[in-house]
């Protein structure tokens, strides 16, 4: 991996992020007006469940957790879509880098963007009285599983797309899903029993359960065999599957002579 | 002799069957597979630092050979290397040391970033020594003009974006340069610049370029050779001084006598005392002949001018048959060539 090279990936994305000032200006706000709103919200609704409470300590430290990391989970699985735009594609291939480089490189800031976003919420909500009970090890581990997941789920779905050209049902599918299923807005515990079978399919779930458990009840990684164990199984499978399914569908566009179309 | 390209044998084809034909046939149903044949056995050989040129016309398989040699298209069949690297296997050494003008130069550029800050970033992805420095350099060498390094990508016309994707092919000083239809959109102004420039090699003598296009003044004036290509498959590869030797002899070396229309009757009737003098072959027109004689003797040519004077046939002019390059390339796309 090629430092300089990943600096030009954010050289440009920032230059062109300065460039729509009015956008950048309203992200700004949005950013700042949505910290405060779900900080509100949290401060207001109560977890009215025992058991809720003591494992997630307030509704607005739950909130704000699933909120932040719901970003980096999509940004995650929009990643590999990112790095297979065809307006710059071809460009991207011709330039002497490995595939794992303009995909990480395209998405780099995006990232460091979803991380500012994260610490402003956080910020937003430790004004608000939220406690958050930090492990850092769980912590680490929960993003970088949950990140890798959704990269497997992203590559997967941008196979299909340089395929399909607009069609992406991977994303769709999982995007569609976690808001209701996976516990971003609320805990899943207290949708319908058979609903909640629907929660325990989604990686999301999993993800967001290992984070609450590492950020707000610094619980350690032995505690956490139960979303541990089928993060690290869902990330080798997923990725796995997915960048094999990523590099054939890149070949396929190459042999088919599609690479730039839309 | 070190090469720089050698293609042997490439084959490809496009599959164009229609997506709802091919989940039909994943499902058992008969279809018939529509290909389309890009390329069918095309090699050649390109020398280090030649100005090889591709001409063709609209399909007939040049920017497929551009994308194969570029790597970012697959070939079915056949061996491509660049600079003694596999296309294929060894694609990232050969993306190292070439430079790509495609033919949507367009493509890969941030609109609301600078043309400089642009080129920036293939700096950076290039992994330049003194990128800032070398983006000048570049960028001065394809003339753009300093006052519109801080324009944004959109606002450049398109001559300049075409500058820019240029300055964007040589930035990594690469030892081979594709040019896909590299004048598009060019002022004339500039053409000429160019077609010096491509005659300098952007100022390296070892460079490679390998020019695929239409317009037939560059390649006249910078190709060492040409090869051209029809319906995947090439038909003829020539120095460019010689391609006219391509089209058959009565076509190059004939002389042309423009007469009065009114006199195309006293013009026939010299026809049958054409035999007598040594005219191998003659055709008359609405108001004109032309004719061959034996070994371009002039003075033989001289003999049919003075006669017909002599008819009192009114003479426009007298020449010998100019054939320019065009004339050359249509002939023999259209199969006219010498068999010899």
């Amino acid at each position: 991996m090629q430092a300089k090279r990943l600096l030009g990936f954010l050289y440009i994305d920032f230059k062109e992020w300065l460039a729509y000032k009015y956008e950048l200006f309203f992200w700004l706000l949005n950013t700042v007006v949505g910290a405060f709103t779900y900080a509100f919200l949290g401060t207001y609704v109560t977890l009215y469940e025992k058991e809720l409470i003591v494992k997630y300590g307030s509704f607005l430290s739950f909130l704000i957790v699933g909120m932040a990391y719901n970003y980096i989970i999509y940004t995650s699985l929009m990643a590999p879509r990112m790095a297979i735009n065809p307006w710059n594609l071809m460009w991207r291939l011709l330039i002497p880098a490995r595939l794992y480089e303009i995909i990480i490189g395209s998405v780099l800031f995006r990232y460091l963007i979803g991380i500012f976003q994260f610490l402003t919420y956080f910020a937003v909500a430790m004004l608000f009285g939220a406690k958050f009970n930090i492990d850092p090890i769980s912590t680490l581990t929960a993003i970088i599983l949950g990140v890798a997941v959704m990269w497997g789920l992203g590559m997967i779905s941008a196979g299909i797309q340089v395929i399909t050209k607009r069609w992406d049902p991977v994303t769709w599918f999982f995007t569609m899903l976690s808001g209701l299923f996976s516990g971003v807005w609320f805990p899943y515990q207290l949708l319908p029993e058979s609903l909640q079978y629907v929660s325990l399919i989604l990686p999301q779930t999993y993800i967001l359960e290992m984070l609450r458990g590492a950020m707000l009840r610094a619980e350690p990684l032995t505690l956490m065999m139960d979303q541990l164990i089928p993060l690290v199984l869902s990330a080798l499978i997923t990725v796995s599957i997915g960048y094999f399914i990523y590099m054939k569908s890149i070949e396929y566009a190459k042999e088919r002579g599609t690479v730039g179309e839309y | 002799m070190e090469l720089s390209i050698e293609v042997d044998n490439l084959e490809k084809s496009y599959d164009k069957t229609r997506f709802r034909d091919r989940v039909a046939m994943l499902f058992g149903a008969k279809r018939t597979r529509e290909k389309v044949v890009a390329l069918d056995g095309v090699s050649f050989k390109v020398r280090k630092g030649e100005v090889f040129g591709v001409l063709g016309p609209n399909g007939a398989g040049k920017t497929t050979i551009v994308k194969i040699l570029t790597t970012v298209l697959i070939p079915d069949s056949g061996e491509a290397k660049v600079l003694g690297y596999d296309v294929i296997k060894e694609s990232l050494e050969v993306r190292k040391r070439i430079g790509v003008l495609p033919e949507d130069s367009r493509r890969g550029f941030g609109w609301r970033l600078t043309a400089f800050e642009n080129l920036l970033f293939y700096a950076y992805a290039y992994l330049l020594p003194n990128p800032k420095e070398r983006v000048k350099e570049v960028l001065k060498l394809v003339k753009l003009e300093e006052e519109h390094w801080d324009k944004w990508y959109q606002r450049l016309s398109q001559g300049m974006k075409q500058k820019l994707a240029l300055a964007r092919a040589l930035l990594p000083n690469p030892s081979v340069v594709f040019l896909d239809e590299p004048t598009k959109g060019l002022d004339i102004m500039f053409v000429a610049k160019f077609r010096e420039m491509v005659r300098n090699k952007f100022g390296d003598e070892d460079r490679t370029i390998f020019l695929s296009t239409h317009d037939l003044r560059l390649v006249e004036e910078t190709c060492d050779r040409v090869a051209i290509i029809n319906k995947g498959k090439i038909v003829a590869i020539k120095p460019v001084n010689e391609l006219k030797n391509l089209v058959p002899s009565n076509i190059r070396n004939s002389y042309v006598l423009e007469v009065d229309p009114k006199s195309i009757s006293r013009l026939n009737d010299l026809v049958p005392k054409l035999k007598e003098l040594d005219v191998e072959w003659y055709q008359v027109g609405n108001h004109k002949l032309e004719f061959l004689v034996k070994d371009c003797s002039l003075e033989v040519a001289n003999e049919v001018l003075k006669m017909a004077i002599n008819n009192n046939v009114l003479v426009h002019s007298f020449h010998k048959k100019e054939i320019d390059i065009e004339e050359v390339i249509m002939r023999i796309l259209r199969g006219e060539k010498n068999a010899s």
